[in-house]
């Protein structure tokens, strides 16, 4: 069964009272000493009773450098000490050899990159193996693609999940949708590309247009369009995630209510799917017995 | 080295300077790193990608610090885009977010008073600064997983919170700070004129840090204090003095640890 949730943030008390969500993501990045959390006795009492999925934002698996051995060593305690039922992070770049980025960017994408981030996989996964957690990854939203890239961004996830079955996708649909938007491409032909079997985690969130662009800003309510792409998504034969989640991290005045609403969508496309499946299941189904 | 191809991309997406270099001489920026042939070929290519990423990376550091700041912001409206390019261009982002936060809170202190800037704006930068660092102080006693004993108590006593409690800072202004987080951002010359004693902390369980005005012998008194204080003392020697701050340290919601 799919969980649904929403990334934990204090602001959103409705979203996390009793019985609304059926998962947490938490930022493994704050969740340190929790001094990136407000109200960290808020999150004590929905850790009690709610499930958690860990969402990193530092692991720069899509840079030649890859992750620090004592960030890697943060991510498998923190996964121990939460019981988490997966880690993602992004195939992004977040650090130079020298210093940090602050915010996620794309990289060169070519062979050199690809083997290189084979490895940092490989990683990263050998230390969650023994904590039986599951290693997962995010498309990423881009604001440019750099020149001289042999591949896009949407081909380097595709042959860097044919590299190594050491991790799943956490597809970001809208990410996919405002990518497709911004640089002319169907976003259903990456989601249609992404072996059923590697979807494990979803994300869903608010863009804002500025200009020409629109802008993955986690600021707003989920549009219908990225609802159609997961409802498209989902409908895919054997795609079945392990939990969808619904980010908002900016604009909480009346979010609430947005988040809930965007949760009940989730819930409602979820159903659709199911009752389609359990509709198509019994025009295949043989009759009960054959006529005499 | 693809290694430092990466450094030097890296660098022009979060250095308005770097990128300036990038673009009026590519030869000089790129001599700064070992790159090949082809690695240089590959940077310059990319610069009008960069250009627009690097867009995107400044735009929303900027956003992030001047949101901490929004009197500050207020006061010195479009002046803050100096300080906040001065400060870019000098130190490059952290991993940690409070870090760069209390780097930047710093800074804007140091540019205040070196531009001779009225005392009430400096006194706003240095109480939004101290604010802010209470706010985000990192109290190491709230652990935070799930109860290690069905039905125990979740949230931590208060002495096991406040064992560790870190964050409570002083500071001394030419202005009463104590109503700043409730003014509107355009009624800050009401904050009155008086020379004030401040210690600034956030209670356990509260959203927000708390500026209080402390008597000259108190703030005397919690300067004399360090980390080192053994805490029945700084208990002891706070009675005997003035005492505001006597029954919330008493009960263990303010711990004095650090000062600024």
């Amino acid at each position: 069964m799919t969980l649904v949730g929403a990334g934990y943030r204090a602001e959103l008390r409705e979203v996390f009272a009793d019985g609304v969500v059926d998962v947490a993501e938490l930022i493994l990045d704050r969740y340190g000493d929790f001094g990136g959390y407000r109200r960290p006795w808020d999150l004590q009492r929905v850790l009690g009773r709610l499930p958690v999925v860990l969402h990193g934002l530092s692991a720069n698996v899509g840079s030649v450098v890859g992750p620090r051995a004592d960030y890697i060593e943060v991510v498998a305690e923190r996964v121990r000490r939460l019981g988490a039922l997966a880690y993602s992070d992004h195939l992004a770049m977040t650090r130079t050899a020298t210093h940090g980025l602050g915010h996620l960017a794309p990289n060169l994408y070519d062979g050199t990159l690809l083997a290189r981030a084979a490895e940092h996989v490989e990683r990263l996964a050998a230390a969650l193996a023994p904590l039986d957690c599951p290693l997962v990854l995010e498309n990423l939203a881009y604001d440019a693609q750099l020149a001289g890239s042999v591949w896009t961004a949407e081909e380097f996830t595709l042959r860097l999940l044919d590299a190594t079955p050491s991790w799943s996708l956490l597809l970001d649909v809208t990410n996919v949708w405002v990518n497709g938007t911004n640089f002319g491409f169907d976003p259903r032909e990456f989601v249609d590309a992404v072996p059923v079997d590697r979807i494990r985690l979803v994300h869903l969130a608010g863009p804002e247009k500025f200009g020409a662009r629109w802008v993955d800003t986690h600021s707003v309510a989920v549009r219908d369009e990225t609802f159609d792409l997961l409802e498209h998504t989902l409908s895919r034969p054997g795609v079945a995630p392990l939990a969808i989640v619904v980010e908002r991290d900016r604009n909480f005045a009346g979010a609430d209510a947005e988040v809930r609403g965007d949760v009940e969508r989730v819930r409602g496309i979820l159903g659709r799917v199911a009752a389609r499946r359990a509709g198509a299941r019994s025009r295949r189904a043989p009759p009960a017995s054959l006529p005499a | 080295m693809r290694a430092e191809l990466e450094a030097a991309v890296g660098r022009v997406l979060t250095n308005p300077g770097a990128l300036a270099l990038l673009r009026a001489d590519f030869d000089g920026f790129s001599s700064a790193y070992e790159l090949d042939r082809d690695e240089r070929e590959r940077l310059g290519a990319m610069r009008d990608e960069l250009a627009t990423l690097h867009r995107s990376f400044t735009m929303k550091r900027r956003r992030a610090l001047r949101s901490s700041f929004p009197y500050s912001d207020a006061l010195l409206g479009d002046r803050i885009d100096v300080v906040l390019g001065r400060y870019i261009d000098h130190f490059p982002p952290c991993d940690d977010i409070s870090h760069d936060l209390d780097r930047f809170g710093d800074f804007l202190v140091d540019v205040l008073e070196s531009w001779r800037e009225p005392r009430l704006t400096v006194d706003v930068a240095r109480a939004e600064d101290l604010r802010g660092r209470a706010s985000r102080a990192i109290i190491s006693g709230e652990r935070i997983g799930a109860p290690e004993e069905p039905g125990s108590e979740i949230e931590p006593s208060p002495s096991a919170v406040l064992a560790l409690r870190d964050g409570v800072f002083l500071g001394r202004f030419e202005h009463d700070m104590r109503n700043l987080g409730m003014l509107a951002t355009s009624a800050l010359d009401e904050l009155p004129v008086v020379p004030s004693f401040h210690v600034v902390f956030r209670r356990r369980g509260s959203d927000n840090a708390q500026i209080w005005r402390l008597g000259p012998a108190t703030f005397r008194l919690l300067r004399a204090l360090d980390g080192s204080t053994p805490r029945g003392e700084i208990e002891a020697r706070y009675d005997a003095g003035d005492a505001r701050l006597a029954p919330l340290i008493a009960e263990g919601a303010v711990e004095i640890l650090r000062r600024r």
